[in-house]
């Protein structure tokens, strides 16, 4: 167990604050109770082993009828891309269902992989191959890797971090500078120059423009620190409902693209005593025109089926790509262990008279008709069933002001997929149901990547396939050497892996033209077997990775010939590595952190520090520590989101905030602000100002100390009138308003009018990002907007700003 | 005190209250963690000799939190639809609940599974986000960046909307 001011994060304190209170209300186990039911389970076990047995030889006889009857049917009955209803077609149906039961299950250590994929002249061809393997593969519990913890995740989650952070990058990274009368205006610090990424801050010209955490989009004057505008992008979803969201945003000129997320829950089926109810997510883009600052408005709201995995823009031009798990077709789960086969084979008869509308995602306006958001000729079908989800890539231009995609889709899941300037590739594999995972020895393991290409205005066009030994390694497998595909793999199955004995390759795969990626060639062995990848960076000529549980070893390939990329030297830095920033003329910074540990005895603590090592790679074989930069009781950002990273390339200064994490005291935060020229050292340590305080919203309400020690000694109670607001706004502070009930438990009755909120201090602002707006540098924290002397980077001016898109650790 | 106790003692409560989160249920988060305890004592001899035989544990509560929560989301919500336990103790007035602690778990309770964990992990068990990373058998920079995200999507949730208007 850690204290919070352990490791080198910092808490959240609400959410920290609820976990103590949930634990503390938690009873420890019994260390007799577990020996007891250890003993009762073994003894139960003796019992029913030799019944197992029996139903395993039975097993092996129903598979062997199986084999011999394999070869049935053909695909082509069931290529009619309409709901089975007729007599005819469904008879079609059940003769798969009947078929599947007889036949063994894909054994997936059998099956060759292959790299390759399939496209369908028409609906009723996509969906008779889809039916007939998806049939063969879909299990009692659909297809269970949607569900999967490690490994894979399917859906946003891990999809997400993994797309984010495949650090391919160039020089100068930082996006889209643009100079304005007085001064420069820094992007988000990008993967690649000239391609946007998603933020919930963007600065343009001299406008921030940022979501608010209360769905809504504001716009601020940088110069002045006023909001010209707050339009509400999030319509009300229905009471009791989850509430639409939005998180992320994308500006081109004055154009913003919105994306969010919401859910529908179904109406209960009639005459369902439980009266279930199942929900359903959508991803949303919302098209704003901000032509008038102070009049922004909506143009179009669409959702699209699944979720968002990410979006880029590129002149304008917005990529996005989405996945979902094709709710659609509807699987049943076992609920007991009579009730599994029957699960499966209902799961089969649903696969086998499923439509292609319900495999591609669908996507519509409110009050419109649901639309394909690829039409059926566009869905790639790897040769291997690599399963479970469909991912979708579609552009659209942003100042189109509607949503008017041109898609393709390849049946596989979109967590491991990079995107590049132009290029996107999508990883796929066998396809292991979970449950075997644990079970399954596979020898050899090996990924197929497809690799799509974005065009101008059109639909983003197959390239070619190739296989690669190992799995990918999640968010840093993809980037791009001398203009091809290069992935780092890591050996042996994508689960249930222990970090040692990892081998990491590094592969650069080049299109032959005719369909198939080759493996041009490969660096093996990266890690000298010390596996996981703590970070990795494309620069200019050359590829860092930092390998092992805490990379402190940055190991240098040389691609400066990418068809010869060779291994090396090494530098050893001190602590973790968490981020490389490329800097020009062979040089890269790294942003890291380690701990120690402080005084004694009880008074022991762990100290948490936030480094920043300069490198100098321009001799690849002799990789120099050129600088080190470090600051005691300081946790940063950067490691998991590079968008908190900014590089301001004409002052050669690098700038992100950092917490304290001296828990002792309750000390500001900062931001850093280094020069990289020569070696590294701090221009300035700019602090984040609280916002200026000013008295509260409604009069405070004295209470006893009974009621005191119910709400929290340090609770400031406050009354506010009837029709009062739900919330506070208190700078300073977070006040929570106090439901009805306990308010009767510390006020008289004639005192029960109005709304109460219970008030505390807020916790320090952080800086999220820093901005350089117009030639101003800024400080973007949760609570406040703050603007720097873009010389001494001392406070200028500052204005309560509360945003949800603080700092994220 | 064993080995095998002492870990009793520091793991459960805490692996408890983070299964509790992802289930919504704490006497089925006990039975899990109950079991993950039992499997754990079965192989004892094998978990002794791994580096964390607390990472190994959790894994194995966790995994089966998960598998479980998706067996039960269809029992949960008929349950929360009729008053269940989420909605009685907000509207008890229970001190505990002041800050309308169940409505954050419920809303961390519909994040993915793997950044439910992360943060159940994290804020609940109290783990560092190295053993956060050990446990879901992710690299150091994957975990921080499942807290990242769901932390950023718990924030986007109209339940823990503390500045809202």
């Amino acid at each position: 167990m850690t204290t919070p001011e352990d490791g080198t994060d910092t808490p959240d304190p609400q959410l920290s604050a609820a976990g103590e209170r949930l634990r503390a209300g938690t009873r420890p186990l019994s260390v007799d109770a577990i020996h007891a039911a250890a003993l009762e389970r073994r003894n139960h076990r003796l019992s029913i082993g030799l019944a197992a047995a029996l139903v395993v030889i039975l097993g092996i006889g129903v598979a062997a009828v199986g084999l011999r009857d394999d070869e049935g049917g053909s695909a082509r009955d069931l290529a009619s891309n309409v709901e089975p209803k007729t007599a005819e077609q469904r008879s079609r149906v059940e003769d798969l269902v009947a078929r599947l039961a007889e036949k063994p299950p894909v054994d997936p250590r059998k099956v060759q992989l292959k790299s390759s994929v399939s496209t369908f002249a028409d609906c009723d061809a996509l969906i008779g191959d889809l039916r007939t393997v998806g049939a063969e593969h879909v299990g009692s519990q659909g297809f269970g890797a949607s569900y999967g913890l490690m490994g894979e995740a399917v859906l946003t989650g891990a999809g997400w971090s993994r797309f984010d952070s495949s650090e391919q990058l160039s020089l100068s990274p930082q996006n889209g500078t643009s100079t304005g009368a007085g001064g420069e205006t820094l992007g988000t610090n990008v993967q690649v120059t000239g391609v946007d990424e998603l933020d919930s801050v963007k600065a343009v010209g001299k406008l921030i423009y940022d979501l608010d955490g209360k769905g809504n989009l504001r716009i601020t004057d940088a110069g002045t620190l006023e909001v010209r505008s707050t339009l509400d992008v999030t319509p009300k979803g229905k009471p009791k409902a989850p509430q639409p969201t939005v998180s992320e945003l994308l500006v081109s000129g004055d154009r913003v693209v919105i994306f969010g997320s919401e859910s529908e829950i179904s109406k209960p089926v009639k005459g369902d005593p439980s009266a279930t109810r199942a929900e359903t997510s959508y991803l949303t883009v919302t098209f704003v025109d901000a032509t008038d600052v102070a009049r922004p408005k909506v143009t179009d709201r669409v959702r699209i089926e699944g979720g968002l995995v990410s979006a880029r823009m590129v002149d304008g031009e917005v990529r996005l790509v989405t996945t979902s798990n094709m709710a659609d077709l509807g699987f049943v789960m076992p609920t007991t262990p009579t009730s599994v086969a029957k699960a499966l084979e209902q799961n089969r008869r649903s696969v086998a008279s499923s439509t292609a509308e319900d495999w591609i995602p669908d996507w519509q306006r409110e009050g419109g008709d649901p639309q394909a958001l690829v039409p059926c000729q566009r869905v790639y079908v790897p040769d291997t069933f690599a399963g479970v989800a469909m991912t979708s890539m579609v552009t659209f231009p942003a100042a189109a002001g509607s949503f008017e995609p041109t898609g393709t889709a390849i049946l596989a899941p979109g967590s491991t997929l990079y995107a590049g300037l132009d290029r996107v590739a999508i990883s796929s594999e066998v396809w292991v149901d979970p449950i075997d995972r644990e079970r399954l020895e596979f020898d050899d393991w090996q990924t197929a990547v497809h690799e799509f290409r974005f065009t101008a205005r059109g639909a983003p066009g197959y390239e070619g396939s190739g296989i690669v030994d190992g799995s990918t390694v999640g968010q840093f497998a993809f980037g791009e050497i001398g203009g091809s595909l290069a992935v780092v793999t890591t050996k042996g199955t994508p689960w249930g892996q222990r970090a040692k004995e990892r081998g990491i390759d590094l592969t650069v795969l080049t299109p032959d033209g005719k369909g198939e990626l080759d493996v041009a060639s490969k660096v093996e062995d990266l890690s000298g077997d010390k596996g996981e990848v703590a970070a990795v960076r494309f620069v200019k000529d050359r590829v860092l990775v930092s390998a092992g549980l805490f990379g402190r070893e940055v190991i240098v390939i040389d691609v400066s010939d990418p068809t010869a990329p060779r291994r090396a030297g090494t530098v050893t830095v001190p602590g973790a590595v968490g981020y490389f920033h490329p800097l020009p003329d062979g040089r890269a910074l790294v942003v890291g952190s380690r701990t120690d540990t402080v005084g004694t005895g009880r008074s022991k603590r762990s100290r948490s520090w936030v480094l920043a090592h300069l490198l100098d790679v321009a001799d690849a074989d002799a990789p120099k520590l050129v600088g080190t930069w470090e600051r005691p009781w300081s946790a940063d950002d950067v490691g998991s989101d590079h968008h908190a990273f900014t590089y301001w390339p004409s002052r050669k200064l690098a700038m992100w905030g950092i917490v304290d994490t001296d828990g002792l005291q309750r000390n500001l935060n900062h931001a850093v602000v280094l020069r990289t020229e020569g070696g590294v050292e701090p221009a300035a340590v700019p602090v984040a100002n609280q916002p200026t305080e000013v008295p509260p919203p409604c009069p405070s309400f004295p209470v006893s100390d009974d009621a005191q020690q119910l709400l929290g000694t340090n609770v400031l109670v406050l009354r506010c009138g009837e029709g009062a607001p739900r919330a506070a706004v208190w700078p300073r502070y977070e006040c929570n308003r106090i439901n009805e009930d306990l308010v009767a438990r510390f006020t008289a009755e004639d005192q029960r009018s109005g709304t109460y909120f219970a008030c505390t201090l807020a916790p320090l602002p952080q800086v999220a990002r820093v901005l350089v707006v117009d030639g101003r540098p800024m400080l973007y924290t949760d609570q406040t907007i703050e603007a720097l002397d873009p010389e001494t980077f001392a406070s200028t001016a500052i204005a309560y700003h509360p945003s949800r898109g603080g700092f994220a650790y | 005190m064993s080995d095998f106790a002492q870990l009793v003692e520091r793991e459960s409560r805490g692996l408890v209250a983070a299964v509790t989160v992802i289930v919504g249920d704490p006497h089925r988060a006990e039975e899990i963690v109950q079991d993950a305890f039992e499997r754990c004592y079965r192989r004892w001899r094998r978990v002794s000799q791994l580096d964390r035989p607390g990472a190994w544990v959790r894994r194995v509560a966790i995994n089966a939190a998960i598998s479980s929560r998706r067996r039960s989301t269809s029992e949960r919500r008929a349950v929360e639809r009729l008053g269940g336990r989420a909605e009685t103790a907000r509207q008890s007035g229970d001190p505990q609940d002041a800050f309308g602690d169940a409505a954050l778990w419920a809303e961390v309770r519909a994040l993915p599974g793997e950044q439910a964990a992360a943060i159940a992990l994290r804020y609940v068990a109290d783990l560092s986000v190295e053993d956060v990373a050990a446990t879901l058998e992710v690299s150091l920079p994957a975990a921080k960046s499942l807290l990242h995200r769901g932390r950023r999507a718990l924030r986007t949730s109209p339940h823990l909307e503390t500045y809202a208007e």
